[in-house]
């Protein structure tokens, strides 16, 4: 009996063995996809590293580090199948960094067909950033050879999320949360964009990672936002930034404000937002309440700051260019209905009943009227190295 | 043959001795097959040619005793009496002054004291032997230890002598309570075999057990330690050792103060302590030596060894085979960029690495330590870097497994090491089967299998299964000595108190 079991049991191991194994020389590493929409076709991108262009001791060679293979399908599953007629090894998607939305798919054929599969196969993260190629094809986006990361993919994702640590006029939005938005009742998704700047055909080449100044570059800076899964309208620059301080993802950037005829410009070190829904007089009331600690960075012009109503009227001037800058967003967001600040959750949240009695038909009305009232907190820190700028200290 | 030596020595009976003197002479040497190392030297008593005989083994005894204490004596002294048996006892009295003596009237005992380097004197006309206790010889001195070196802690380890062993761990345990129990096992070796045990603190269950078991061996030859390990430990087809051995008095001389019974084996330097816990193969004894905080730490230590030695080549095979999507980007990148190129599937690359590193173990412990250097320089020159360079394994394998080697060259004994080599091919082959799933499954059914283990009615995994709160002082967690009050509970339910050590005063000394 025993020996049947053991018997059993080694033929378990050897024969049953090795189902779904594969050796890392039989397979190619997906860092990026994007997806195109050409000739009523999904158009797939598939970005594949070359490791040994790559890796840390390895002797380079004149290849470059990633190569491209693309294929058209009408759906994306196909599209993907399609493309091992070109890639010579399986593709291994579960390391891809970034997802590439083409501006025309986004704009007029909608990006949720693109998603089911990417969902539904267990091979893919969920974690990876979704960006849409401004003006452009994902395609070419991903075909632009990149200085300092060598592997585009990858720079674009460390670039949106340095820009959205430092800057804080784009987010870095991961599939799960792109997803969440996009199958919630009342919020509309956003994405921030790639822009690909210069001569794509010169990006192209190898002599562009070459050059001191690269023919063609990759550039993160706006935030588009969706209707449904859409997109409508792409954010400027302010609007981007009124859009991440009212959310609270805004983790340390640079405001200016005007005074006494110069400039004086901050840079925000702490940043921590938060609304809440309430209904008064038959009127919903968004409170955005924010609270910031700066430090003053830059001073261009006569101020005195060792006086404390000077600092204090400084104050309040920026936390009125903050709310500024929120309100311009929410009037942008009001005219294409798009609920991107996740207003319809956060009602829910805080009047559950009259959420669902009133609000949960015709939300986007509500949203519409709604009104948002700003309540920004700043509080100076640091003043820097010097009291004095230079600018006074030179009319003395 | 047989006939013929029935025949002349027919005068022996039922294996007694005979009163007359070269009978019983005839009898030894035909017995012995007339070896060339024994030897018998005759005496003369007073006037009396050939009166007296003694034998002995060359090189079991220690020829001075006999030469300057007991022969020039003899020779010296002018016997008067003339009956046999007073002669006797006159020799008797003589010889007890510098020796001990004892009496032999059968041929069988007589050979068993003959073989352990005893003299046997015989006297004409007296049906009774005297045996004068010679014992000695040439052996080793005691030494350094080899096997379980410690920067801090004694240095001397035991030597073959049986005696030498017994008086080292003795020196350390200066209590009446120390009590030593002899056996002779094997038929053909009569190797003696003692027990030790602290009386009042051992259970005496267990020592009754380790009794039993030793009485249930019959064999030939008992060579070594190991020997007994085999007959007494608890299941042999185990590949986690059950017996802890050492070759340090220190260590063996703690053992016995928490309980434990010690089996120390003529011939040997290695002595057995039983009932031993897996978590003893992780003590050093120069961990209660340190202080405890950094004994705590090398403890830990040994844990993650532990873990590193048994399954990092199979965790590298799960990772690189099915979980791809577990490492960082960078490494997977890094790893196929290895990979690359490489003939050999990854199982089969880690199975040659570490198939050539037990070769290279095995051949640098057999080899004299003259040739030694050379293999050390033909295995991490030729083979690795030789291997790698000719694209046959990835650099990163060769990484993998002189990391598990070293892991698995940090533990105290080399009992569990042993273990660990042969599970890891095993988690090797699981891994190769079935990814981390296999891994995990294997690890499962190993630790079942160590939790099933006892030793000598100790459950294996004791004090982490069953859990004690009080015996976790001495697991990963080496407790302050001033902390630790008592000794291993399950162990020992007598007498558990080991420290009464008041807490310092912590007095200001005014200057």
């Amino acid at each position: 009996m025993k020996r049947l079991l053991g018997c059993i049991l080694i033929g378990l191991t050897l024969l049953a063995g090795c189902y779904s194994a594969v050796e890392l020389n039989d397979m190619m590493i997906a860092t990026g996809i994007g997806v195109d929409w050409v000739d009523n076709q999904f158009e797939l991108t598939l970005q594949v590293l070359n490791p040994g262009e790559i890796a840390g001791g390895e002797e380079k060679t004149s290849r470059t580090p990633v190569t491209n293979y693309h294929a058209k399908g009408d759906t994306m599953f196909e599209a993907m199948r399609r493309l091992t007629t070109t890639t010579p090894r399986k593709i291994f998607v579960g390391h891809i960094q970034v997802l590439i939305f083409g501006e025309k798919l986004a704009r007029e054929k909608g990006v949720a067909e693109t998603l089911d599969f990417i969902i539904r196969d267990h091979e893919f993260r969920s974690d990876f950033i979704i960006a849409v190629a401004k003006e452009n094809k994902a395609k070419n986006v991903l075909s632009i050879l990149t200085p300092m990361e060598q592997i585009s993919a990858q720079k674009i994702q460390s670039n949106l999320e340095a820009s959205e640590d430092f800057w804080g006029a784009t987010r870095s939005v991961k599939l799960n949360e792109f997803v969440q938005s996009l199958v919630s009742q009342t919020k509309d998704p956003i994405l921030s964009n790639v822009k690909l700047e210069g001569n794509l055909e010169e990006g192209r080449q190898q002599d562009n990672v070459e050059k001191l100044d690269p023919a063609a570059i990759l550039q993160v800076d706006k935030v588009g936002i969706f209707n449904g899964d859409r997109l409508v309208k792409w954010f400027d620059e302010e609007e981007s930034k009124g859009f991440n301080y009212l959310t609270g993802h805004v983790h340390n950037t640079v405001e200016t404000i005007e005074y006494n005829g110069g400039t004086i410009t901050f840079e925000i070190v702490d940043y921590d937002a938060n609304f809440n829904s309430r209904y008064n007089d038959d009127e919903l009331i968004i409170d955005v309440e924010a609270e910031t600690i700066v430090n003053i960075g830059d001073v261009e012009t006569e101020v005195s700051l060792d006086d404390q109503a000077v600092l204090k009227e400084i104050e309040d001037k920026l936390a009125e260019r903050i709310e500024d800058l929120m309100s311009k967003c929410v009037e942008e967001a009001k005219i294409y209905q798009a609920d991107i600040f996740g207003f319809g959750i956060q009602t829910r949240r805080d009047l559950p009943h009259l959420y669902e009695e009133r609000f949960k038909e015709e939300w986007y009305e509500y949203f519409l009227t709604c009104d948002v009232q700003y309540d920004v907190d700043v509080m100076i820190r640091h003043g820097g190295m010097i009291t004095d700028s230079l600018y006074d200290q030179m009319k003395d | 043959m047989r006939t013929q030596s029935d025949k002349k020595t027919q005068s022996i009976v039922h294996d007694q001795l005979s009163s007359c003197l070269k009978t019983n002479l005839t009898y030894i040497k035909e017995q012995l097959g007339h070896s060339t190392d024994l030897v018998v030297r005759h005496l003369h008593i007073g006037s009396k040619k050939n009166g007296m005989a003694i034998c002995y083994l060359d090189g079991l005894v220690e020829k001075e005793t006999i030469r300057d204490q007991f022969m020039s004596q003899v020779k010296r002294q002018a016997f008067s009496a003339k009956d046999p048996q007073k002669l006797k006892e006159e020799v008797e009295n003589l010889i007890t002054a510098v020796s001990a003596v004892e009496h032999v009237r059968l041929f069988n005992d007589l050979f068993k004291h003959l073989m352990a380097g005893d003299s046997i004197l015989l006297i004409d006309q007296v049906k009774s032997g005297l045996i004068i206790d010679t014992k000695g010889g040439n052996s080793r001195e005691i030494d350094m230890v080899t096997t379980q070196e410690v920067v801090r802690g004694p240095k001397e380890g035991f030597v073959e002598r049986l005696e030498s062993n017994i008086a080292l761990v003795r020196r350390r345990l200066k209590d009446r309570n120390f009590w030593l129990k002899s056996y002779s096992i094997g038929t053909k070796t009569q190797t003696t075999v003692v027990i030790g045990y602290l009386n009042g603190i051992v259970n005496p269950d267990i020592v009754k057990e380790v009794e039993e078991r030793l009485s249930r061996i019959k064999i030939d030859a008992i060579l070594e330690s190991g020997n007994i390990e085999e007959f007494i430990q608890d299941d042999m087809y185990s590949p986690f050792p059950t017996v802890y051995n050492s070759e340090r008095p220190d260590a063996i001389a703690a053992g016995i103060l928490e309980g434990k019974v010690a089996i120390f084996v003529d011939g040997t330097p290695f002595v057995l302590l039983v009932p031993t816990l897996f978590v003893d193969f992780l003590k050093s004894s120069e961990d209660y030596y340190q202080r405890s905080d950094i004994s705590t730490m090398i403890r830990c230590l040994r844990v993650l060894a532990f873990f590193i030695a048994l399954l990092t080549p199979s965790f590298y095979i799960a990772v690189t085979l099915f979980h791809q999507e577990m490492l960082p980007t960078t490494l997977l990148t890094s790893l196929a960029a290895q990979r690359e190129g490489i003939p050999f599937p990854a199982f089969i690359e880690a199975l040659i690495m570490e198939v050539t590193f037990e070769l290279l173990r095995e051949a640098g412990v057999r080899l004299p330590s003259s040739v030694g250097s050379a293999i050390s320089i033909v295995g991490a020159l030729v083979l690795g870097q030789a291997a790698v360079e000719a694209g046959i394994v990835s650099p990163m394998m060769v990484i993998v497994v002189s990391f598990t080697a070293i892991s698995s060259f940090v533990f105290p004994s080399y009992n569990l090491a042993i273990s660990i080599r042969m599970l890891r091919f095993v988690f090797m082959m699981l891994a190769a089967s079935f990814g981390l799933y296999g891994i995990f499954t294997g690890f499962l059914l190993m630790v079942f299998h160590l939790a099933s283990l006892r030793s000598f009615g100790i459950p294996y995994l004791f004090p982490l299964a069953p859990f004690s709160f009080s015996g976790q002082r001495d697991v990963f967690w080496r407790a302050p000595l001033a902390q630790s009050k008592e000794r291993p509970h399950l162990l020992s339910q007598i007498n558990t108190t080991k420290n009464q050590t008041e807490p310092s005063s912590k007095k200001e000394i005014d200057l």
